[in-house]
């Protein structure tokens, strides 16, 4: 969860956003396959099924912002967050389908992310039903886990959607974008509503799921779900996504009717963003993302090992005055260097030495499929 | 049917209408603390009052996402109000979600206000969003944690089953897994809602505002909706630490005199609660913005420890 919160290209930090909730998904692999072992069949199936859902869910959402981001990336020829912004008004509809997915990533009610990694939690805490107080302790902390890394991919969100389409854009390309065409859109809403559907009406997929599981196991999942509610362990948690979208879009609409009615003013000026005083408001003052990253860079220094670069050009008759200020805040992510780049140069040099097979020699290749072909065969028998 | 729809109206005005004289007693017993003689409790009412008679001015910069976060904040808030156990410990509505959905439904208020800090594309703003999603990710952890500490012992995460499983035991308060929880949370609830020493509620100086940064461009109605639902995040986060952690009165059955004494109850827990954060505040200084990783990590910790003890003294 670390490195998609300092990256700076939309794509790359989807992608490993997908680092993220493929260890969502594994937790709950994992969980189901240690109530295996311990004979508890019923919360294994339930640990499955929370898994499977999330892989569906996370299907639903990350394919919703690639496409989201493959927008942007059509309509202003950069990926790169710190020249976009500016973009929910120059794009609105994409920029609604990304906040769909935006939420749904974060696993915000009412979506389905929500609900998907609700059910994972669920079936975590209801670990303290096995009695092996070392296991127990690893789901404690893999419940922490889990918590951190959705409050992160919250925060990453809020930075991708926020820098991206909010505010003012940071360059000619995101002033110049336009809306993408309709096939695109089209594709977007169906994933944006799907997301909806499957987060505020689960058991449209809990009940296929549940019979998936139950054909691998042969045990029922420990959770009652029907269209209002959906409860784990027989009350041990429960939840009813639909009711919470309706009590939103209930509450939603009576506030303004109300406040209509003790006659709060309606009147609305459109003016500056308060810039202290300044006469003049461009993107330039605006947020970067390496700024909203700072915070976590600090954090978790350990992983990032930031480097600050200051360049200050002075004007040459005084060095009260500064020509250009150049800050560049370059982190090297930790496993990029200690575990990525070493595998990928093994297998470059695996790869190297392989080639030597490859000899383009027609002759050579017919003797390869020769000795596979005897090499098979005398393992068949 | 329709006792139902009074206790939940009832909880919804209590909650509502109690949050901003809620503000103005930790106001008020702040100002007594510091020598001064305070506004009028009763003044967030007239604040709210006023800011919605005014105009709002809203900035060109911004999109339909700024005008939509103050509705949506005072929604979720109103809604978590239906699920809180402030009277009865089985509100009618309390199925919609446990107490994992309702930190989530807070994270979802946090998410917009988060980005409407960012969309009026001033620096306060997006450096307002960038602390405060980062002091609530660091957050989530502990929370999570006391969570699970508090459903070790009750057994469930439903609101209700945590209230009714409390109060049914009489010896609560010796138990030291409990009382790590409680402490836990309550760091927790200090930093989610923007409480020394996390955050400054009373300053608008950008070297020390997280919370005042995000909403600096609302004005008129849209900072009264906003200033509303902060009240009442606070209100329910006390309320949450009132009801689960000592659940003396909470309304067991319907009755009228038991929701009665509940709510005579509820104003005696969070008046504790409001002078001790007034207390607090007066007491403690605001800490550095990156030592509050610090604290998080530290009340992680307590919360940890709470459910080691609940697993090897159960």
């Amino acid at each position: 969860m670390n490195a998609p919160l300092i990256e700076h290209d939309l794509k790359r930090l989807l992608a490993y956003h997908s680092v993220e909730n493929i260890g969502i998904i594994l937790l709950g692999v994992g969980a189901a396959m240690l109530f295996q072992v311990y004979r508890l069949e019923a919360l294994a199936a339930l640990a499955l099924v929370a898994a499977l859902y999330h892989t569906l869910n996370h299907a639903t959402f990350k394919s919703l912002l690639f496409m989201g981001a493959g927008a942007v990336l059509h309509a202003t020829h950069t990926r790169n967050m710190e020249e976009l912004g500016g973009l929910i008004k120059r794009m609105p509809q994409t920029a609604v389908f990304f906040l769909v997915g935006s939420i749904a990533i974060a696993a915000l009610p009412p979506f389905n992310g929500f609900i998907s990694e609700w059910l994972t939690l669920q079936s975590l805490l209801l670990s303290f039903r096995i009695s092996a107080h070392t296991v127990n302790l690893i789901f404690a902390f893999s419940v922490a886990a889990l918590a951190l890394t959705s409050g992160l991919a919250a925060a990453c969100f809020v930075k991708a959607f926020g820098i991206t389409f909010l505010a003012l854009p940071r360059s000619e390309h995101a002033e110049q974008a336009r809306e993408v065409e309709w096939r695109m859109r089209a594709a977007m809403a169906l994933l944006a509503l799907l997301c909806v559907v499957l987060g505020v009406l689960p058991a449209l997929i809990l009940a296929p799921l549940e019979a998936t599981v139950f054909d691998l196991t042969h045990a029922h999942a420990d959770m009652q779900f029907n269209f209002n509610a959906v409860v784990a362990n027989g009350g041990f948690g429960w939840a009813a996504p639909l009711w919470m979208g309706i009590g939103l879009a209930v509450l939603f609409v009576v506030i303004p009717l109300a406040l209509r009615s003790i006659g709060a003013s309606r009147q609305r000026r459109y003016y500056e963003t308060w810039s202290c005083g300044r006469a003049l408001q461009t993107s330039r003052f605006e947020y970067t993302a390496t700024a909203f990253a700072n915070p976590f860079k600090r954090v978790f220094a350990i992983l990032y090992r930031p480097v600050k670069d200051l360049d200050i050009e002075f004007h040459p008759e005084s060095r009260y005055f500064v020509r250009t200020i150049e800050y560049e805040n370059p982190s090297r992510l930790i496993f990029e260097d200690k575990i990525y780049r070493p595998l990928l140069r093994m297998i470059n040099a695996a790869a190297r030495r392989a080639r030597v097979l490859q000899s383009g020699n027609v002759h050579g290749y017919l003797v390869y499929i020769l000795i596979a072909l005897v090499a098979l065969l005398i393992l068949a028998s | 049917m329709l006792t139902e729809v009074t206790l939940e109206l009832l909880q919804l005005f209590i909650v509502a209408l109690g949050s901003p004289l809620l503000v103005g007693i930790i106001r008020k017993v702040k100002a007594r603390l510091q020598g001064r003689r305070g506004a009028s409790v009763f003044q967030p009412y007239f604040d709210i009052r006023k800011l919605f008679s005014k105009e709002t001015v809203v900035s060109e910069n911004t999109s339909w996402i700024f005008r939509f976060t103050p509705y949506l904040l005072a929604t979720t808030m109103l809604l978590s109000s239906l699920i809180v156990p402030a009277l009865a410990t089985r509100t009618p509505l309390g199925f919609m979600g446990n107490i994992i959905a309702l930190m989530y439904l807070f994270l979802l208020g946090t998410f917009f206000l988060a980005l409407a800090g960012l969309d009026a594309g001033s620096a306060f703003g997006g450096m307002g969003s960038s602390r405060e999603v980062a002091i609530a990710a660091l957050a989530e952890p502990t929370v999570l944690i006391a969570i699970f500490g508090i459903a070790l012992r009750a057994g469930t995460t439903s609101l209700d089953g945590i209230v009714t499983r409390f109060a049914a035991e009489p010896l609560l308060m010796l138990n030291a897994g409990h009382l790590l929880a409680f402490i836990a949370f309550f760091i927790v609830a200090l930093a989610e809602n923007g409480r020394l020493p996390v955050d400054n509620p009373s300053t608008h100086l950008e070297l020390t505002m997280i919370h005042e940064a995000m909403i600096l461009e609302y004005s008129g109605r849209h900072l009264a909706l906003v200033e509303w639902a902060t009240g009442m995040k606070l209100f329910l986060f006390l309320t949450l630490l009132s009801n689960l952690f000592f659940p003396w009165g909470v309304a067991l059955t319907n009755t009228p005199i038991a929701l009665f004494s509940a709510f005579l109850a509820l104003i005696v827990k969070l008046l504790f609660f409001a002078s001790a954060i007034a207390l607090l505040e007066t007491a403690v200084a605001k800490l550095r913005l990156f030592r509050v990783p610090e604290l998080l990590a530290g009340s992680f910790t307590v919360a940890l420890l709470a459910v080691v003890t609940a697993f090897f003294l159960q």
